[in-house]
């Protein structure tokens, strides 16, 4: 009996969890600074950069590394760091050309780094989360050129969409939500008509996703008793998954995630197929690793969801040990200190040249000091916190 | 638009009374019913409409994920035509209508006064004068799929005033002056002016010139959201969208011509279309951009090979009812489009809706087909489209220019 329930445990594990390995494509590969080049009419450039704010898509051919693909579309992208400057840019493949693909990838995304001094933020982000079993998206550094001028340093990102899906958790035909920052939200009922959810959590896919759930939901997380309130959410989310993903946010210090200093922000929700259950996806990591002793237990009282699981002593403490986990596994010296000589290694050079960055190279070097600084006192600040 | 096959019988069965009726009717004179005429020396009235089931076998390039789509079949009703002709004295009404076409009900709605032979006038909702082939009825095409220039090129069905006639043997004109150029037309223009002049040599040639103009301003902004573009976007048979809308605002000109030559039971068609679509201001940053400019002709020829002449209206000598086998004819077109900018080709070739220099797109399509009807007011359809792209990167599967085939069929019932 105890081996079935054992048995059950492990398959419900691979068929609800995430599948934290990554692909492993070469256009990810941290380890090098790719060759991103764009080529496109310089007045269609000149257009994007001055109407930043636009999704107005330009066509454009690319190549990543040498490897080229000709007519992609190209738009400014991103919320708070649209540039005209330096844009953030989305390239999608198929914009133009019936099914073509890159790498497997119809979408690619090109960050901008306006936000984040030591360009390192993001990539050492992800990698706790994965060490923790979070699935992420894959994050590799970009010399980017446009009509052959550069344009400075970017992270190439993979897109969060049904590749992405397929990968990580095996099927891709479920509701995947965008969360939109429009206001300061932190899981409130806003009633039982899903438009009025449809601003925060933005359909990604399919083409009509069903918010149905989604609204039970955030009503049930509402409307449930702080008494019995993790059963009560357990057919919305793994609590345990839930209470694990924003023990990283607050072990690498994130001030702008689910538990955002304004409001929930930066992640995806997948809703799986056949279920009502949700996971979460981080996104757009950049304002992590903000201070070596950011309180563990930061704004876990703000959001509905956070607030009445952590009323639970034992729900409160498995969140405890989540983030001296996610300490143990990733938010440490010997974990992240290689990551991020590499990584300073890799995009050093290419950064002090990037004139579009809109930091100073010394600002640039003493905000990678400063992440040396984090990081080696993060782990000992949570220890401390949680004796 | 796909309807279960229970509800899409309905007006089938209704066509079939409709038609049944109605060619009980004709033998007598003076009818009341369904598919009823009522002739009197000074008045007549007549119900018309037809129903169209269309059969398409193909690839569905635009819902491909990666690979080559598996070859698809859909059935649906395309059309469902009804409406009436009367006729006072010198003032005639034609009012039709398709309760199926979601996007656009209403069809014909006119009122026409005769002036004389070499003057007419009218008013209302109807085709605007420019493609031979467009002003063709879809029930007496020679194929089922129109071909490109009248698909995606020719003008649509707008409110306007028209005057027309045939003011000298051989020689018929069309001129109006419309609210647009396709009422429910995404791309439409505004005011558009429209003239169509037909000429017949020598019998059984006739040769038509045709122009058009308007003006195209482009959709506002709402908030953020970026208006949709007012441009043509050109679809093949096999649904493959070969060109999107550009942005466009400006004069909007047509030029067109055509021939049709039809001796005996042969028909021999060609026509030629050019638009012209101004990009005023249409740069990201409000700079003028050069024109769009489509090219498109058709050529094709038939045979009616039971020997019935070749008409705008088919009617087999020797119908089914009466113990024959009906009229078939058959039929080949070759059909070419061609999409670009008027302006020098330097720099980098876009495929974007606000590419100063656009990447021209050309595509082929050779049509087979055949037709046969049992009775006057029944015809089967059968056609084979296979399209060639000349661009491989913008081909329905990037590398591939050719060829992509598509079958079509079609079961008509018209009131005669």
């Amino acid at each position: 009996m105890r081996m079935r329930a054992l048995w059950c445990l492990v398959l419900a594990a691979v068929v609800m969890g995430a599948r934290p390995a990554r692909a492993g494509d070469p256009m990810f590969d941290q380890s090098v600074l790719h060759e991103l080049r764009v080529v496109m009419d310089p007045g269609d450039w000149t257009s994007l950069q001055r109407e930043f704010l636009s999704n107005q898509y330009y066509a454009a051919n690319f190549s990543l590394d040498g490897e080229v693909l000709q007519q992609v579309g190209i738009r400014s992208r991103g919320k708070g760091s649209r540039n005209s400057t330096k844009p953030g840019l989305l390239i999608d493949t198929n914009k133009y050309v019936a099914n073509q693909q890159f790498h497997g990838v119809k979408k690619i995304v090109l960050d901008n780094v306006v936000q984040d001094g030591s360009f390192l933020h993001e990539p050492l982000a992800y990698p706790v989360f994965e060490a923790m079993g979070i699935a992420s998206p894959q994050i590799a550094y970009a010399r980017v050129t446009v009509n052959d001028q550069y344009w400075g340093v970017y992270w190439v990102i993979e897109n969060v969409d049904k590749n992405f899906l397929a990968a990580r958790f095996g099927e891709k035909e479920g509701n995947l939500f965008k969360y939109e920052y429009v206001e300061d939200y932190r899981f409130a009922d806003k009633g039982s008509d899903s438009k009025a959810y449809t601003p925060l959590f933005k359909g990604e896919s399919p083409d009509v996703p069903d918010y149905s759930a989604l609204v039970k939901f955030v009503q049930a997380a509402n409307s449930a008793p702080e008494a019995g309130f993790a059963a009560a959410m357990a057919p919305y989310i793994d609590v345990d998954r839930f209470l694990t993903y924003i023990a990283v946010e607050n072990a690498i210090a994130g001030q702008d995630g689910f538990l955002g200093l304004q409001g929930m922000n930066n992640f995806y929700l997948y809703q799986y197929v056949g279920t009502t259950k949700f996971a979460l996806i981080p996104w757009d990591q950049d304002t992590t690793f903000v201070a070596a002793d950011w309180p563990v237990l930061q704004r876990v009282d703000t959001n509905v969801l956070s607030s009445k699981l952590m009323a639970d002593p034992a729900r409160k403490q498995f969140y405890l040990d989540q983030v001296k986990a996610a300490a143990a596994r990733g938010m440490n010296v010997s974990f992240l200190m290689p990551r991020l000589e590499a990584d300073y290694t890799v995009m050093r050079n290419a950064v002090l040249i990037d004139t579009k960055k809109p930091f100073t190279n010394d600002e640039f070097e003493g905000a990678v000091s400063g992440m040396r600084g984090v990081i080696a006192a993060r782990q000992p600040s949570i220890a401390s916190q949680i004796p | 638009m796909h309807f279960p096959w229970a509800w899409r019988g309905i007006p089938f069965l209704a066509a079939g009374v409709l038609c049944a009726a109605a060619a009980q009717a004709q033998e007598e004179g003076w009818h009341f019913g369904p598919g009823a005429r009522i002739s009197r020396p000074d008045f007549e009235f007549r119900l018309g409409g037809y129903a169209q089931e269309d059969f398409r076998s193909f690839h569905d390039y635009e819902d491909a994920h990666g690979q080559l789509p598996a070859l698809g079949a859909t059935s649906e009703l395309h059309r469902l035509r009804m409406g009436f002709e009367a006729q006072w004295r010198r003032l005639s009404v034609e009012f039709d209508y398709d309760p199926h076409d979601s996007s656009e009900h209403l069809k014909n709605l006119f009122a026409e006064v005769k002036v004389s032979k070499g003057l007419q006038v009218t008013g209302g909702n109807m085709k605007v004068p420019v493609s031979a082939e467009w002003l063709t009825s879809a029930a007496k095409t020679d194929f089922i799929a129109r071909s490109l220039l009248a698909s995606a090129l020719a003008p649509g069905r707008d409110w306007g005033v028209k005057l027309s006639g045939e003011p000298l043997p051989r020689l018929s004109y069309q001129v109006g002056v419309f609210a647009g150029d396709g009422r429910t037309d995404q791309a439409r223009a505004e005011t558009t002016v429209a003239a169509r002049v037909e000429v017949a040599p020598v019998k059984p040639l006739d040769v038509g010139l045709s122009a058009s103009q308007g003006q195209v301003k482009p959709n506002p902004f709402v908030g953020d959201t970026a208006p949709a573009a007012k441009g043509f976007s050109v679809h093949a048979p096999s649904g493959f969208r070969l060109y999107e809308r550009h942005f466009v605002q400006g004069t909007r000109r047509r030029l067109g011509a055509d021939a049709r030559y039809h001796p005996k039971s042969f028909g021999l068609k060609l026509e030629v279309l050019q638009v012209k679509d101004d990009r005023n201001a249409q740069g990201s940053v409000l700079d003028d951009l050069p024109a769009e400019v489509f090219r498109s002709w058709a050529a094709s020829a038939t045979w009616l090979v039971t020997g019935e002449r070749k008409a705008r209206t088919i009617k087999p000598d020797h119908p089914l009812d009466h113990h024959g086998i009906g009229a078939v004819e058959i039929g080949v077109r070759y059909d070419w489009l061609k999409v670009d900018d008027d302006g020098p080709d330097t720099g980098f070739q876009g495929a974007g809706n606000r590419a100063r220099n656009i990447r021209p797109v050309s595509a082929h399509m050779i049509t087979g087909g055949v037709s046969w009807w049992p009775v006057g007011y029944v015809r089967f359809m059968e056609n084979v489209v296979g399209e060639r792209y000349d661009d491989p990167l913008l081909a329905p599967v990037p590398g591939r220019k050719a060829s992509y085939l598509t079958v079509l069929g079609r079961l008509q019932l018209s009131v005669p």
